[in-house]
């Protein structure tokens, strides 16, 4: 699972609710909750952050930016029209995805809805826009700067794959985006935001009148998940960075393989839950050093990432290792039990708002099994966690936890990294 | 700023539609013995969460007592439940359980998988029945306490809401930091807790409400939860605390922070005033306008965590207040005092037009703020708490829809006159601590 905490955002998932296939082909994933009084509409594309012949770091986010910035003719911009609504916008960009979400009040979700595929299917990318687009764009990098976590996730990927989308950060340097031609982003838009590119992900108070607004005439998907070229064996590098920290990824089992990436989810979870993770509490006392975990559900392969920052990240590298080495031995029945069921817990409780349940189905639509997300009707997820018994699960980890690849971030002056 | 002019003109933009929010809810409010429980259903939830309120909070210590409804709080998850504290049994059992202190009562929050819901509830309720206030269980507390202080002493504007609360409530000790500081939680021993849970752990005012897939949890637990607590009620330690000089409205602290942080705070109108629903309108408000005046770039929303800039109205406690913050990532004077500008305009002009646009914006800022179990039943106990009716959406909606352009001027001019004001500055490596 992991949606958000991928780009450092919250984990989402999915809740209970009917599955609605419009009449189209095209996917569309709904998760209606009747007593919700918003509903979340998103978009979710199939593209790579790099652009397509990948010479363009950060085209994705740009564009994908100046479309909820541009102005239409007389009208108001997607941004405009949900910032009016006193509602919240999201643009996350990953390697191989790019979504826009909305979460509004459910009776203006319709015409929300409307404004985003009128912005989005035939985008036309204004200079005011773009502007905007950078502007924001540029902002988000030089956060990014001081994100020791999304630094060494950036690091990990592009060390783990040598082509392909993982290969390149999602959000590059902010001088980067000023490089982008504006006919390229208006390029990309067009091809990458293209009906038959689109998901569909509703959640919350999903009414008619909001399936009444997915356009009556969306094409069947055209494009498969986008996968990346494993480098060959995993190695130890470092790189430069604003902000000390150190980062160690495994690569883990496809998104098909439910059962065994399922079991990679419980590992991450019981190490590194940030309250209850037995690595997070045996570390706690320790000043100055954060440690993140997570699996990163992704088409093929998907990666478990441990970022490790703070002054003191270094020292924990052998406290991580060492516990991600004992996962190879089954857990005692009665650990197993209870590791388990506070899983589910921190499963469901990803998954409470109408935002994080369309993030949810969107991703794991984007990724290649819709079926697969949490909370989805088909209970997919759920009858993954409850065939999870401790021998399975030694069983993954001896087969993936071996080798990981390992960056550790040098801190010098901000201006992003540089792998040595 | 484009758009907060544009709203302080009253220009007509868009017109929305909002569906009856929270129709479909199923709420159900009973009375048991002084207290209340509040059942918000949800059969599309996942979870179940209670919120429990007791009034045992800041406001119920004495000037001497700093920290003490903390330890006995921390203490209550510290209890053994089948031989591991309560928060390890129950995240054992696929759950949560928290709690916060407030200026008047202490919010504890049990969140988990429907069906082990009741088993802990159980042990939940056996815990505030029988909480060990042993040394070594006090000694566990007071170490939780003391990584909590730290942690919140790193975030500039939980600082300098601390400083201000301590302004604000003059009457009470309800101002006083809430988990205490680490030398008079030091001094407390098992007499100190006992007594306080005994005198304050009482079903008067207490506020059960939970909500998520009710039907996993078993006829009277909730009511049950109300039902291990003593009888009768407790009110507030009487005390008198000086105020600021009239013309000392600053307070200033340093800490380990990269930019300074401005964080101001006014008193506000109560819950249950009619007042209300103009000042939700004015905080959106003032929180869009901040946004704009900051200049900050950002298409996507800000989680409320990770935002430079806001305005948050505190109705769920009293006297109720607004609080205005900004952090230093430009220029932190002038965008405050531009959105003071604005607010004395709105105070001494009456707004001409169509206030569609201001209205609109502050119901999608409410919803949009009151989706996840927790904070749902958070505002069906608070609005039950005032008695009030537990549909809070719908109470809020009403309250924001009916305001006027008089409205907004009379309680601009009533309540958003001189805010005290807290600065948070980087430290100065030359310097002692400041507190």
């Amino acid at each position: 699972m992991i949606v958000r905490a991928a780009r450092g955002a919250a984990a989402a998932l999915c809740l209970s609710a009917a599955l609605f296939t419009s009449a189209h082909a095209q996917v569309v994933t709904t998760y209606d909750d009747p007593s919700a009084a918003t509903a979340a509409v998103e978009l979710w594309y199939r593209a790579p952050s790099a652009g397509y012949d990948f010479k363009s770091p950060g085209i994705a986010r740009l564009a994908l930016a100046a479309a909820v910035a541009s102005r239409p003719a007389g009208g108001s911009s997607l941004s405009e029209i949900v910032n009016r609504l006193g509602g919240s916008l999201s643009i996350q960009v990953f390697p191989d995805i790019s979504m826009v979400g909305a979460s509004v009040p459910a009776g203006s979700a319709p015409a929300v809805l409307r404004a985003m595929t009128a912005a989005f299917f035939n985008p036309v990318i204004t200079a005011a826009g773009l502007k905007l687009a950078a502007q924001d764009s540029g902002v988000a990098a030089v956060s990014q700067l001081y994100d020791s976590e999304l630094t060494l996730q950036d690091a990990l990927f592009a060390q783990l794959f040598s082509q392909g989308p993982a290969h390149y950060a999602p959000l590059p340097a902010a001088a980067q985006f000023a490089k982008i031609a504006p006919a390229d982003v208006q390029a990309f838009a067009s091809r990458a935001f293209r009906k038959s590119n689109a998901i569909f992900s509703l959640a919350g108070s999903v009414t008619d009148a909001l399936k009444a607004s997915v356009p009556p005439s969306v094409p069947a998907l055209d494009t498969p998940p986008l996968d990346s070229t494993l480098a060959g064996t995993p190695a130890e590098t470092s790189a430069a960075a604003s902000v000390p920290g150190m980062g160690l990824a495994w690569t883990g089992p496809r998104i098909a393989d439910a059962r065994a990436a399922t079991a990679m989810d419980f590992i991450a979870d019981y190490l590194f839950d940030p309250n209850g993770g037995t690595v997070i509490r045996a570390t706690r006392s320790q000043p100055n050093a954060f440690i993140g975990g997570q699996f990163v559900t992704l088409h093929d392969p998907g990666v478990l990432l441990v970022t490790l920052s703070g002054e003191s990240a270094a020292t924990l590298q052998q406290p991580v290792l060492e516990a991600v080495a004992a996962m190879a031995q089954p857990l005692d029945a009665a650990t197993f039990a209870a590791a388990r069921k506070a899983f589910l817990y921190h499963i469901m409780s990803q998954i409470q708002t109408p935002m994080q349940r369309a993030d949810n189905a969107g991703w794991y639509a984007a990724e290649g099994n819709a079926l697969y997300a949490p909370g989805d009707p088909s209970d997919t997820y759920v009858n993954a966690v409850n065939s999870l018994d401790p021998q399975f699960v030694a069983q993954v980890a001896r087969m993936y936890l071996q080798h990981p690849a390992i960056v550790r971030l040098i801190q010098s002056s901000p201006g992003g990294t540089t792998a040595t | 700023m484009t758009r907060s002019i544009a709203a302080l003109c009253g220009l007509l933009l868009l017109a929305y539609t909002f569906a009856p929010a929270g129709a479909s809810a199923n709420f159900g409010v009973t009375r048991v013995s002084g207290g209340s429980v509040v059942r918000q259903d949800d059969p599309a939830a996942d979870l179940i969460g209670t919120q429990v309120r007791i009034p045992a909070g800041l406001d119920r210590q004495s000037p001497n007592q700093n920290g003490l409804a903390a330890l006995v709080a921390e203490s209550i998850l510290q209890t053994p439940a089948g031989g591991v504290p309560l928060g390890d049994s129950i995240a054992g059992d696929g759950g949560s359980i928290t709690y916060d202190v407030g200026p008047h009562d202490v919010r504890f929050y049990l969140e988990g998988l429907p069906a082990s819901y009741d088993s802990m509830l159980a042990r939940f309720r056996s815990a505030l029945a029988r909480p060990d206030f042993s040394a070594p269980a006090l000694a566990r507390a007071r170490t939780a306490l003391g990584t909590r202080i730290a942690r919140t002493q790193q975030f500039p504007l939980t600082v300098g809401l601390q400083m201000l609360n301590r302004t604000f409530y003059t009457d009470s000790d309800a101002g006083m930091p809430p988990l205490g500081l680490p030398q008079t939680l030091a001094g407390f021993v098992t007499n100190d807790a006992q007594a306080f849970f005994s005198a304050h752990y009482l079903r008067g005012g207490t506020v059960v409400s939970a909500a998520g897939k009710l039907d996993g949890i078993a006829p009277g637990s909730l009511e049950a939860v109300i039902g291990v607590l003593g009888p009768g009620s407790s009110a507030p330690v009487k005390v008198s605390l000086k105020q600021l000089p009239s013309n000392t409205r600053q307070l200033i602290a340093r800490r380990d922070i990269p930019v300074p942080w401005l964080v101001a705070q006014y008193k506000a109108p109560d819950l249950a005033s009619r007042d209300f629903g103009p000042m939700l309108v004015l905080t959106s408000f003032l929180e869009r306008t901040l946004a704009d005046v900051a200049g900050v770039p950002s298409l996507s929303t800000a989680s409320s965590g990770s935002r430079g800039v806001g305005a948050t109205y505190n109705f769920d406690t009293q006297p109720a207040n607004v609080v205005v913050y900004v952090d230093g990532g430009g220029n932190p004077t002038q965008v405050f005092a531009t959105a003071l500008t604005i607010v004395n305009v709105l105070g001494h002009a009456k707004l001409a037009g169509d206030l569609s646009d201001m209205k609109t914006f502050a119901i999608g800022r409410f919803l949009d703020q009151s989706t996840t179990l927790r904070d749902r039943a958070w505002l069906a106990g608070t609005f039950v708490g005032r008695r009030l009716g537990p549909d809070y959406t719908a109470q809020a909606i009403v309250a924001i829809q009916k305001t006027t352009a008089s409205d907004l001027q009379r309680v601009a001019v009533r309540y958003l006159g001189f805010p005290n004001i807290a600065l948070v500055l980087p430290r100065d490596p030359q310097q002692n601590p400041s507190p």
